[in-house]
């Protein structure tokens, strides 16, 4: 039984390994280089870089205490909240780009477009496409790292005279750190490659709203083989990258 | 004084009813129950850390109730001590006082001094042994001087030896800083050693409560006196203001008590009323003798009652029991 199931593990080596490295049919390093000189190129990798930073934080700002009161602490709707948090990965991105959309054409939408800011094909809105993406999933990682902290902790600490907030930040965060690390880095490759609500709510303009995911797209459309194969090994090293420091911050957990 | 006054919590179904407790100042109380008799939900709700339903926690006459548990001024070992695995020894211990912005550096060397783990302080507690972390989180409640210091059974997990260390220096300790204590424990041996007062809590309500040495000599109910472990209770009625009959040994016995005559008594014949004898008026038996450590535990039966006697090792068994009334305890239901 143990060997087959070793042999399913390596299926996945397989499959996943196979797709990478057939992408290398078509590489050609003087395309990669071009590819990597090219303005349009480097404005995606750079957009993607700084908008999936952005979202990345706002979404944090948000998750670490989320994420804290979900794991903690017992109130009303508290169900509710941690069903919701799936939503993201159950509705397709361009599902959720498309009610973003919606939104927006409604007239509480329209006013703040009109009065706070316009989302609809812009830099902001490659943000909030991300934002959205990635919050359900970045509370949910950072959940998970609270859990790992055992609640007597803080009520030991707060019977040797620490407020609640000084026994979340001096007890709680320090040992969820690793976790919250590793669900940041997580959280940034998932904004890095999010395609589907980018694409429905900023649109596909380039050097203003073509990020790395929707370059490959308008690559791929132009039959160009070649620079779409740069933008994907540039989007997997990326992502590659960010699992192996996850990993290593959770290892470093671990000890 | 420490008074806990008509203190109810439920959750669901009642987990504490109507708790009234005395602590007195500068002594240790044991709370002693078997498991879930809601000791820890009254530790908690002494804490701040569970909703009450009712009552009253006074301190010098202080209602804590509303008061937040940073600001209750309590000392906490829990019972898995819930050291702050990021931070070292010294950082641990010294927790309360880096809060409050006063390190007291005498107290602090004078506490490292007397539990000897000067050599540790440096060190994490993922490295320590179990006595050593025991010792850690024990400092880290007193360096306080807390007004009460709550021990939730904190040396469970230890062996027999760890554990007689660990409560002299909790004893040595508390009573050089005179800090009152509530310390809850099954352990009946811990009580006795370390306790000035206990009380017996069981489902939820507390049973009795006394100095440690009457609640031992003299419990109050068939509840109390099983919990502590003692065996050989009878059902007798009382034929006169003094004579109690017992119906299963069809014998009647002087008492010292005052009885209600004709009311039912249960009698706990404890192992001091047992008396071997060679009168052959006395109840013939058919002794079993089990060697314990420094006692023998004596078993037999008198018309179908089992009766359980530990004697001194020197005591002799024979084959003949009297029993004397003046070693009675009458309980209650």
């Amino acid at each position: 039984m143990q060997k087959s199931f070793i042999g399913a593990a390596f299926v996945i080596l397989f499959f996943y390994g196979g797709l990478i490295v057939s992408i290398f049919y078509f590489f050609d390093f003087g395309s990669f280089k071009e590819a990597m000189s090219s303005s349009r190129v480097l404005f995606s990798i750079k957009l993607s870089l700084i908008s999936a930073t952005i979202a990345t934080i706002l979404a944090l700002l948000l998750a670490i205490p989320a994420g804290y009161v979900l794991s903690k602490i017992s109130f009303r709707g508290k169900e509710l909240i941690n069903s919701l948090l799936e939503f993201p990965m159950v509705v397709s991105p361009a599902a959720l780009g498309a009610i973003i959309l919606i939104f927006f054409n409604n007239p509480f939408g329209e006013w703040i477009r009109n009065n706070v800011y316009n989302f609809i094909f812009s830099f902001g809105g490659i943000i909030l496409a991300q934002f959205i993406t990635i919050l359900g999933v970045s509370v949910r990682f950072i959940k998970t790292a609270f859990d790992e902290v055992d609640s007597n902790l803080e009520t030991t600490a707060q019977t040797l005279g620490a407020t609640p907030w000084q026994s979340f930040y001096k007890i709680s965060l320090p040992l969820a750190k690793n976790g919250i690390i590793a669900a940041a880095i997580l959280t940034w490759a998932k904004a890095l490659g999010e395609f589907g609500a980018t694409l429905m709510i900023a649109g596909t303009m380039p050097f203003k709203t073509e990020t790395l995911p929707i370059a490959i797209f308008m690559h791929l459309q132009m039959a160009d083989i070649k620079t779409t194969v740069s933008l994907i090994l540039i989007l997997i090293t990326f992502g590659l990258g960010s699992l192996f420091l996850v990993r290593w911050f959770l290892h470093r957990g671990l000890k | 004084m420490i008074e806990i006054k008509n203190l109810s919590v439920s959750f669901n179904k009642p987990i504490l009813k109507d708790i009234n407790l005395t602590i007195t100042k500068e002594k240790i109380h044991a709370i002693l129950g078997p498991s879930g008799a809601g000791k820890s939900t009254l530790i908690n709700a002494i804490l701040g850390v569970c909703t009450i339903n009712s009552g009253e926690i006074l301190i010098d006459g202080r209602n804590y109730l509303n008061v937040p548990i940073y600001k209750r001024d309590f000392g906490y070992v829990p019972q898995n001590l819930a050291l702050f695995p990021h931070l070292s020894v010294k950082e641990n211990i010294l927790f309360s006082q880096k809060i409050k912005k006063r390190v007291d550096k005498i107290l602090f060397d004078k506490l490292v001094q007397k539990a000897q783990i000067a050599s540790i302080l440096s060190k994490y507690p993922n490295t320590l042994s179990g006595g050593q972390k025991q010792r850690v989180a024990l400092l880290r409640a007193l360096i306080k001087k807390p007004k009460l210091l709550l021990l939730d059974e904190p040396f469970s997990a230890l062996d027999i030896t760890l554990k007689k260390e660990m409560w002299e220096l909790l004893k040595e300790l508390q009573s050089e800083f005179g800090i009152t204590t509530l310390l809850i424990t099954h352990d009946l041996d811990e009580a006795r050693y370390l306790a000035n007062e206990a009380s017996i809590l069981i489902n939820g309500k507390i049973e009795q409560s006394n100095r440690v040495d009457k609640i031992f000599d003299y419990p109050k109910n068939i509840k109390v006196a099983r919990y502590l472990g003692f065996k050989n209770i009878v059902k007798s009625k009382a034929i006169s203001s003094n004579k109690l009959y017992i119906e299963q040994l069809g014998r009647s016995y002087e008492v010292a008590y005052s009885l209600i005559k004709n009311k039912k008594y249960n009698v706990l014949i404890k192992s001091e009323a047992i008396c071997f004898t060679k009168e052959k008026n006395a109840f013939f038996i058919n002794p079993k003798v089990y060697e314990l450590n420094r006692y023998k535990e004596v078993k037999f039966e008198i018309n179908a009652i089992a009766f359980e006697v530990i004697l001194g090792k020197q005591e002799k068994v024979t084959n003949y029991v009297t029993f004397l009334p003046n070693n009675f305890i009458l309980l209650n239901e």
